[in-house]
């Protein structure tokens, strides 16, 4: 595989799939059940829960390894897609690059994320929803703890293959990546309307049924995002 | 792609849907000024949506489809903001086609344009202007801030929209120029 | 907490220790070191060579974890069937 489109692809899907959530479950259901197991049979005398317990520590601290050894893998991924966007280097090794450095960054506002949007939401020419279940609290952390590529070509941030900018007054905002999803403004239109109309197209708001700037395309397109809302039926649309 | 722009709330509707028909020989029935919600009637190619009584800001929208871009010949939405707020004697914001929310554009009735800040908390309800990123010829009580390090990162193209007073030296040069 | 108490404690503890989530885990590490081979073959980034080569050690360190919590359940049941 040489085009680097279809490599960058490759390895932001590997990102969304590395298992750190998974991990850190496991240290956690691991640590509940040594708590249990101290609990129940403290002052027994026998041996043999001790060495249980003293197991678990070592299973706990072998996991706390993986997850560490995770989170390198992800750095170089990311290091590596950034040198794939031409005319851009990554900067992974500065501590906080970027915005993030300079002043608090807060969450994207919440018109952009799916389940949020209304029908009051702005709509730009670009507008960029988050599907759900996407990690960005995850990659907002990942932006603080300086963990994230700031590509100074495209003043823009990249974490777990998502592309963020950051407004005037530090909101962060979604650009691209796996997760994200870009509608042009009367893609976004419809979408708002087939949100407020709970997919069904029999019941769109006569003011976005009679606008002329909403297309057939733009239905087409905004019901393939309404697939991932939280009213989604399959027979919806 | 489509033409929107927000007008001062003191802007007619009326006015507006009147200087286009006039200027572009626009069927004013298919150029509708009203709530689109209470609109029964041929496939429209625009409409003016009035400013709410009482409603301050930029609540008077025009917006147009793929069949009013032709008809108007393919003005850019900067260039024809700046013909109606000159003609109306108005203001106007539009997008600035970034990804930052709260950048938008400014044109003023002295055929200005110029970029500013929006109320990102006010945004879904209405437009209210915090500061301007260079200073606003006929508005000088908006405060002026710097624009951040990371401006060019909002724009797809990385080039950041200039200001000024002619609508032709941003976006779509080569259409601007034909 | 009497001996059944216990026992039935121990035993629900020990079945919950995550070894099938590891499993699971382990399977998608390989999984996607596969992918990400084959995509990178002959790139020849130092980046790229890197993040691969990470992928063993973190499957290292999963297996001893399996192992680890494979002891502790044997452990369980030792005291289980003592008590």
């Amino acid at each position: 595989m040489s085009n680097p489109g279809e490599i960058a692809a490759v390895i932001r899907a590997v990102l969304e799939a590395l298992p750190v959530d998974a991990l850190r479950a496991a240290n956690t259901a691991a640590g509940e059940s040594a708590e249990r197991i101290a609990a129940a049979t403290e002052g027994t005398g026998h041996d043999a829960p001790r060495e249980a317990l003293a197991h678990i520590a070592e299973g706990i601290e072998r996991t706390g390894e993986a997850l560490a050894g995770l989170g390198e893998i992800r750095e170089r991924l990311n290091a590596y897609l950034a040198v794939l966007v031409p005319g851009v280097e990554a900067m992974v090794a500065r501590p906080i690059a970027g915005p993030a450095g300079k002043r608090p960054i807060t969450p994207p506002n919440r018109r952009h994320h799916l389940n949020s949007v209304g029908r009051k939401s702005q709509v730009r020419e670009e507008n960029t929803v988050i599907l759900p279940g996407t990690d960005v609290r995850g990659d907002l952390d990942a932006i603080r703890r300086g963990e994230a590529a700031w590509l100074p070509d495209r003043d823009r941030c990249l974490v777990n293959g998502r592309l963020y900018g950051v407004e005037v007054p530090g909101t962060v905002y979604p650009d691209e990546g796996p997760g994200l999803v870009k509608l042009n403004r009367s893609e976004y239109k419809a979408l708002k309307g087939l949100i407020e109309a709970r997919g069904d197209m029999d019941s769109l708001p006569s003011a976005l049924a009679n606008n002329p700037a909403v297309t057939g395309a733009d239905w087409q397109r905004a019901a393939e995002v309404y697939e991932h809302h939280k009213d989604y039926r399959s027979e919806d649309t | 792609m489509g033409i929107e722009i927000n007008f001062d709330s003191r802007t007619s509707a009326q006015r507006v849907q009147e200087v286009l028909c006039a200027r572009y020989g626009i069927d004013p029935a298919l150029l509708y000024v009203g709530d689109l919600g209470e609109y029964s009637g041929p496939r429209l190619i625009a409409y003016v949506t009035p400013a709410p009584e009482g409603e301050r800001y930029f609540a008077c929208v025009l917006e147009g489809g793929p069949e009013f871009d032709e008809a108007i010949g393919g003005l850019t939405e900067l260039q024809l903001a700046t013909l109606l707020c000159k003609e109306l004697d108005t203001r106007a914001l539009i997008d600035d086609g970034g990804g930052a929310a709260t950048s938008w554009i400014l044109v003023t009735a002295d055929g200005w344009h110029g970029r500013v800040i929006v109320d990102d908390d006010r945004l879904d309800d209405e437009f209210v202007i915090l500061e301007a990123l260079q200073p606003v010829p006929s508005a000088p009580e908006i405060p002026v801030v710097e624009p951040p390090d990371w401006q060019k990162g909002w724009y797809k193209d990385g080039k950041i929209p200039t200001s000024g007073f002619d609508p032709d030296d941003w976006r779509k040069p080569s259409e601007a120029a034909g | 907490m009497d001996i059944a108490e216990v026992r039935e404690h121990v035993a629900e503890a020990a079945a919950d220790l995550p070894l099938a989530a590891l499993q699971a885990s382990l399977e998608v590490l390989d999984e996607q070191r596969s992918h990400l081979a084959e995509a990178l073959s002959g790139t020849g980034s130092e980046d790229a060579k890197a993040a691969l080569a990470a992928f063993e050690p973190v499957a290292e360190r999963l297996r001893r974890a399996v192992a680890a919590y494979r002891a502790a359940v044997s452990c369980c049941d030792d005291y289980l069937d003592a008590v």
